[in-house]
């Protein structure tokens, strides 16, 4: 079927790209807090900055280089999911269509034929949005079983550590290769 | 299969498992940085000291300080990571980390409990000279995304380490031997500081 084998090379793309996925933990993490008002609240921010970014990919990422704004984009919502817990829900929601801008962009393939161009922007897409599934389950799911303060010191802390580990790869980006 | 039968494979196993790897060169061959970035904060005893105080400190001054001071930690570090990958100077960084020791040791022997803010303000400012040290190391590792993963994983286990020995204080005895902790802590920061270790 053409363009499926785009579908499969577009699901690996977070993989290759670890600012996609990192991005991807930190938006999982940003809305795996209080997930029913930031899921119904924040969908539609996030699908409209989603969708801007796959239209404006092509002037936006010749402005602003894609994976130094990712990394900041991931470092600042670990940061805040890390620092705010869940009572910073209008913050939060207010990051998710740069976070959506942002993941529109990065996931438009290179210009091509347009089904293999559709299968790998289908595929990158997917690949994506894939990890908030388990993420976003486990988070409600320790919430409503688990201990809430245990839950709520551990989610901070793996986002604390996401935020400082997209923090570092920003700098090592900035700084260029070595040598 | 008899009990005898199994032990010598078994004990086979168990051996193989101890056995050192061969490696080529001197220092972790093969190693794609995470392993060296998840030794270089262990490796360092006053970074390990200072992370620990860390844990310490918080489990000393209870919730929200038990979980807000590891997460600090960790932010404030990667922007002096950050500083030190970028090659921004900052001044006395061995001083600074000597000293975080020394002051966040004191905390917790003087039992000082100042407000939730000071406290993330002082080992806010503490963290910014170990991350830098980390920081300048980082563009030459020969992983840089596995190392900066495996020191900040490295750092989270040590502050968690300081967490598990500061949950004593549930104990009268536990306080003491807490706070007799934080005075080793500060006094190995202070022979860092003066040259004597």
């Amino acid at each position: 079927m053409p363009g499926l084998d785009g579908v499969y090379a577009g699901f690996a793309v977070p993989l290759a790209e670890p600012a996609i996925g990192m991005l991807a933990v930190a938006l999982g993490l940003l809305i795996g807090r209080d997930l029913p008002h930031r899921v119904t609240q924040g969908a539609p921010l996030y699908l409209a900055g989603l969708a801007a970014g796959l239209l404006a990919a092509r002037p936006l990422t010749a402005v602003v280089p894609t994976e130094p704004a990712l990394l900041a984009l991931a470092a600042l919502a670990g940061a805040l999911s890390a620092l705010t817990g869940d009572r910073a829900t209008p913050l939060a929601l207010g990051l998710l269509p740069m976070i959506g801008l942002g993941m529109g962009a990065a996931c438009l393939p290179d210009p091509g034929p347009a089904a293999a161009m559709l299968g790998t922007g289908l595929g990158a897409l997917a690949g994506a949005h894939i990890v908030l599934l388990p993420l976003c389950g486990a988070a409600d799911m320790a919430f409503e079983r688990l201990p809430r303060g245990p839950v709520d010191i551990g989610l901070r802390i793996a986002a604390s550590w996401l935020a400082a580990l997209a923090l570092l790869m920003l700098a090592l980006v900035l700084a260029g290769p070595v040598g | 299969m008899t009990r005898t039968t199994l032990a010598a494979p078994l004990c086979a196993l168990a051996l193989t498992a101890l056995a050192a790897p061969a490696l080529a060169h001197s220092e972790l061959a093969g190693d794609s940085g995470f392993v060296s970035g998840l030794l270089h904060p262990v490796l360092g005893l006053d970074h390990v000291v200072a992370m620990v105080a860390v844990g310490l400190w918080g489990a000393f001054l209870g919730a929200p300080a038990l979980w807000l001071l590891p997460v600090v930690f960790p932010l404030v570090m990667a922007m002096g990571g950050a500083l030190g990958v970028l090659g921004v100077p900052l001044p006395a960084v061995e001083a600074g980390i000597a000293a975080s020791a020394i002051v966040l040791g004191a905390m917790v022997a003087l039992a000082l409990r100042p407000p939730l803010w000071v406290a993330a303000a002082l080992v806010g400012a503490f963290a910014v000279f170990h991350g830098h040290a980390h920081g300048t190391e980082l563009p030459e590792a020969a992983g840089p995304i596995g190392y900066s993963l495996g020191f900040v994983i490295a750092t989270g286990a040590l502050h968690l380490a300081g967490i598990t020995l500061g949950m004593l204080t549930r104990w009268p005895g536990g306080r003491v031997a807490v706070r007799v902790g934080g005075g080793l802590v500060a006094a190995t920061g202070a022979a860092f500081l003066f040259g004597l270790a």
